[in-house]
């Protein structure tokens, strides 16, 4: 079976073979670009992704076997060009989770739960909007286009460390101020920053 | 649990991009290889090129054909989609109506060029030219059908009576003794015996084939029934998704709802290319190109339209 770097290897010479990593994978990119953007410009994101990365392909490290990562970068970097669409996304989100109306006797807890946890994303969704660009983009493709560290960092074009850095200071602005999160995410970015770095705390 | 865990929630329930959307950013894609596989074919020293292009007469349908160098060994997706994706038109479409009196016109039109006249079977060095002929199908399948020869056509310009109709349709031993209703509607006597199983439609077709052209000739044979609406629509469904599943066929042009989709054999004598209208769910043109004899290759372009008219012209014998 090929690989997506057997397909992107045989297309610089035979563009058509390139429609497979299409079939492969746009589903994958809709779906990154449709939580990113909505439905209105996912289709355009996809559309420009895929283009982008055929005139690119013979730039693809076939080191890597799989394009996704690749593709999800190249997706990231022209979200950036429909701000409007992607805030009017963030302000969907925060309007959108809401709590269970229909609560049960026997369902208290669990609703309270549900409750909780639906405040807890609304919450989430300004703070991850306001994030730097380069913070957001690193955090989404981390959870949204189910990436690794290594991954983000290939679809990125950063080194690995600067993928863990950036992520450790999203955790420290995403958790509550004066939680106990945010405390012990301080210090845990702090040592892993400096091991990263060869020092000591 | 982890911050970064809980952004994972957030618009899990987004729904997916739909497979309209979907397909029309694959058919922009597609565009752009298409042409980029274009260019690259007019350069000579990296790749062999065994076509030249040709233009589908009356459908103002541009197509380059020409033959690509591939080694097929499985059904190109993007093809594919295009064919299931027509296979899904064509079961839903409603079969052009006609009252009583009217007629379908079959207008199947052939531009020939190159070594040989593989209409008129004729030897190395016949003249390039054009063949035409019209079948009139009346809105009661029963009743007469006629078959005329085109105005492209030499010869003289009789109108046949055709086999009595739908229900005076060659049996399947006058159809294996060569006796065919007319190229475009070859397989008639056998519609209701046809599985609609496209594997098994494959297969069946693959036993009746001869084996030195093995899928070039399974792909002529689908091709032809797919341009009219001759054929139930279940079984040109079941058609369009058994062309489908033959290795090799290619997506290589792209305009509108029109796809251009091509196969060359594996030693790349004959390279067949077809026109897929995924709007109504018809072939709109089949084109064979074959180097098996020396000098040009020969081309053959087949036009097929389809209209509705409200007489057939009288029989001339």
């Amino acid at each position: 079976m090929s690989t997506d770097a057997d397909i992107i290897r045989r297309s610089v010479g035979e563009p058509l073979v390139f429609a497979e990593l299409f079939e492969l994978h746009a589903r994958a990119v809709a779906g990154f670009a449709m939580r990113r953007v909505g439905a209105d410009a996912a289709q355009d994101v996809l559309s420009e992704t895929m283009l982008v990365a055929f005139r690119r392909r013979a730039d693809f490290d076939t080191s890597w076997e799989s394009a996704r990562p690749w593709l999800l970068g190249i997706a990231s970097r022209i979200v950036k060009r429909y701000r409007a669409q992607e805030a009017a996304q963030w302000r969907s989100f925060q309007a959108s989770v809401a709590g269970d109306d229909h609560i049960g006797d026997g369902e208290i807890d669990a609703a309270s739960a549900r409750v909780d946890a639906a405040a807890a994303l609304r919450a989430l969704a300004p703070r991850i909007a306001a994030l730097p660009v380069r913070d957001r983009e690193t955090l989404l493709l981390y959870a949204w286009g189910d990436l690794t560290y290594e991954e983000v960092a290939l679809a990125l074009g950063v080194p690995v460390g600067t993928v863990r850095s950036r992520l450790n200071r999203v955790r420290r602005k995403l958790a509550p101020p004066g939680s106990h999160a945010a405390t012990r995410l301080t210090w845990m970015a702090k040592e892993e920053t400096n091991g990263y770095f060869g020092t000591s705390a | 649990m982890d911050i970064l865990e809980r952004v994972r929630e957030i618009g899990q329930d987004v729904r997916p991009l739909t497979d309209a959307k979907l397909d029309e950013a694959r058919q922009k894609l597609l565009h752009e290889t298409a042409r980029k596989q274009r260019i690259g074919m007019r350069n000579p020293v990296r790749r062999r090129v065994v076509g030249g292009s040709a233009v589908v007469a009356g459908l103002a349908v541009a197509v380059l054909v020409v033959g690509i160098v591939l080694t097929p060994s499985h059904p190109a997706p993007a093809a594919a989609a295009v064919l299931q994706q027509t296979a899904d038109v064509t079961i839903s479409a409603v079969d052009t109506r006609l009252t009583n009196g009217q007629y379908l016109q079959i207008t199947d039109t052939s531009t020939y060029s190159g070594a040989a006249d593989p209409k008129a079977g004729g030897g190395a060095g016949t003249a390039p030219g054009r063949f035409s002929l019209v079948l009139y199908v009346p809105a009661d399948r029963t009743k007469d059908w006629f078959l005329q020869l085109g105005p492209d056509s030499r010869g003289p310009k009789k109108v046949g009576r055709l086999l009595g109709g739908e229900a005076g349709v060659l049996t399947p031993q006058e159809h294996e003794r060569g006796k065919f209703t007319t190229a475009i509607d070859t397989w008639r006597p056998y519609y209701a015996e046809m599985s609609r199983d496209p594997q098994a439609l494959l297969n069946w077709f693959r036993a009746r084939g001869e084996k030195s052209q093995g899928d070039d000739w399974v792909m002529s044979m689908f091709s032809q029934p797919l341009t009219t609406a001759l054929m139930p629509p279940d079984l040109r469904a079941a058609t369009f998704r058994a062309l489908a599943l033959i290795p090799g066929i290619e997506v290589v042009a792209r305009d509108g709802s029109l796809v251009t989709l091509q196969r060359a054999d594996t030693t790349h004598v004959r390279v067949k290319t077809i026109v897929v209208d995924t709007a109504t769910g018809f072939i709109r043109s089949y084109t064979a190109e074959s180097r098996d004899l020396p000098g040009k290759p020969v081309t053959d372009i087949q036009s097929i339209s389809m209209s509705v008219v409200d007489q057939a012209p009288t029989p001339t014998s």
